[in-house]
């Protein structure tokens, strides 16, 4: 199935508006997708949940770098040429992320997995933000293994962010 | 593909070796005539391709078309080279993160000019990035070839993890259409 995902490159346009169709997605996987009721056609590429993430991307965008509570991640695979900037804006008081925005220049796996990263995180503690792995990832986006740098690259995409975040507020981070 | 590719890279004759009228020397070199590569593969392809020989055996055929490739594109030509004369495997996540590490300002260099072709709308401004563009890959080219003439490795691998980010920004600009999401496919 996913030699498709990756031969994908060279179907060209046909392929990506097979991307863009309406695809069905289970309500339990992606509790925020409100699904488009027309039928799928019979073919499909990429994993659901992957094609999910990839034609509806959640929380893509930039917060203000410069604000005292924004954590900024800025990473890259320079194997592959991916860049991804993930940003948390997080309460200082409670230490939970109330916001988070991400913008992934990269291949279909790795805006997939930055989309699904922005969804764990949201409303978690820093603390439990930062023990989230690569795996769950690309567990639940079934990446195939040589796609599973671009789950890594999402790990540590929020692992820099929250650093970036408790480097500006060293004295109000909660334990 | 990389997978495949890879494997070819390690065939038992080198790409450069492949082409003995292009390279006299036999050696690797930075610096390559393009059209008389260009001319010498066609030459050589005419007489291994199924499609013009059928006794021909068809690996042999698309193990030139792999170094003719690997030394066609600057890209690939670099991370071969590195690879074969430093044993630096640009294509590992790892070697090549480390090489990254140390140009924190690279990767700021890169999502700025990505943001600022997903904000344009017409297709004269991308032109003007995608020239931009060319104009650094050109120096980076033009660079490399200092750094692999003093066989300074280092040097010529830092060059190459940049070129790899200019590379895929160059696909983007291609692909641009307006209104359309910007996607990397490698």
């Amino acid at each position: 199935m996913f030699r498709t995902l990756l031969a994908r490159n060279s179907l060209g346009a046909s392929a990506r508006s097979v991307l863009r169709a309406p695809v069905p997605v289970t309500g339990a996987a992606v509790p925020r997708f409100v699904g488009n009721p027309v039928a799928q056609p019979a073919r499909r590429a990429y994993h659901p949940k992957v094609i999910d993430h990839y034609t509806n991307p959640r929380n893509v965008g930039s917060l203000d770098k410069n604000l005292e509570n924004v954590g900024t991640g800025l990473v890259g695979a320079p194997a592959c040429g991916d860049v991804m900037k993930l940003q948390i804006q997080v309460n200082d008081d409670t230490g939970v992320i109330e916001n988070v925005k991400f913008k992934t220049f990269g291949c279909g796996s790795a805006i997939a997995s930055s989309s699904y990263m922005t969804e764990l995180v949201r409303g978690k503690t820093l603390d439990v933000a930062s023990q989230i792995k690569n795996t769950e990832i690309a567990k639940e986006l079934s990446l195939p293994p040589v796609k599973l740098h671009c789950s890594m690259l999402a790990e540590d995409a929020i692992k820099a962010a929250i650093k970036d975040y408790r480097s500006k507020r060293k004295s109000t981070v909660l334990k | 593909m990389l997978r495949i590719v890879c494997k070819r890279l390690y065939s038992s004759r080198s790409v450069f070796q492949q082409f003995p009228r292009t390279f006299r020397s036999r050696i690797w070199s930075w610096n390559v005539d393009l059209r008389g590569l260009r001319k010498e593969y066609r030459d050589l392809q005419a007489l291994e391709h199924p499609d013009m020989n059928a006794n021909s055996d068809s690996s042999r055929s698309s193990e030139l078309n792999h170094a003719y490739q690997t030394l066609k594109q600057p890209l690939l030509r670099a991370q071969y080279i590195l690879e074969t004369q430093a044993g630096l495997d640009l294509r590992n996540e790892q070697t090549s993160r480390e090489i990254a590490q140390q140009d924190p300002e690279l990767l700021m260099r890169v999502l700025d000019v990505h943001e600022q072709l997903e904000s344009l709308s017409s297709e004269q401004d991308v032109k003007v990035i995608a020239r931009e563009n060319r104009e650094r890959m050109n120096v980076i080219e033009q660079t490399l070839g200092e750094a692999f003439a003093q066989h300074d490795w280092d040097r010529a691998a830092q060059l190459t993890v940049e070129l790899r980010y200019w590379t895929s920004l160059d696909r983007a600009v291609k692909e641009w259409e307006p209104g359309k999401r910007l996607e990397l496919n490698h």
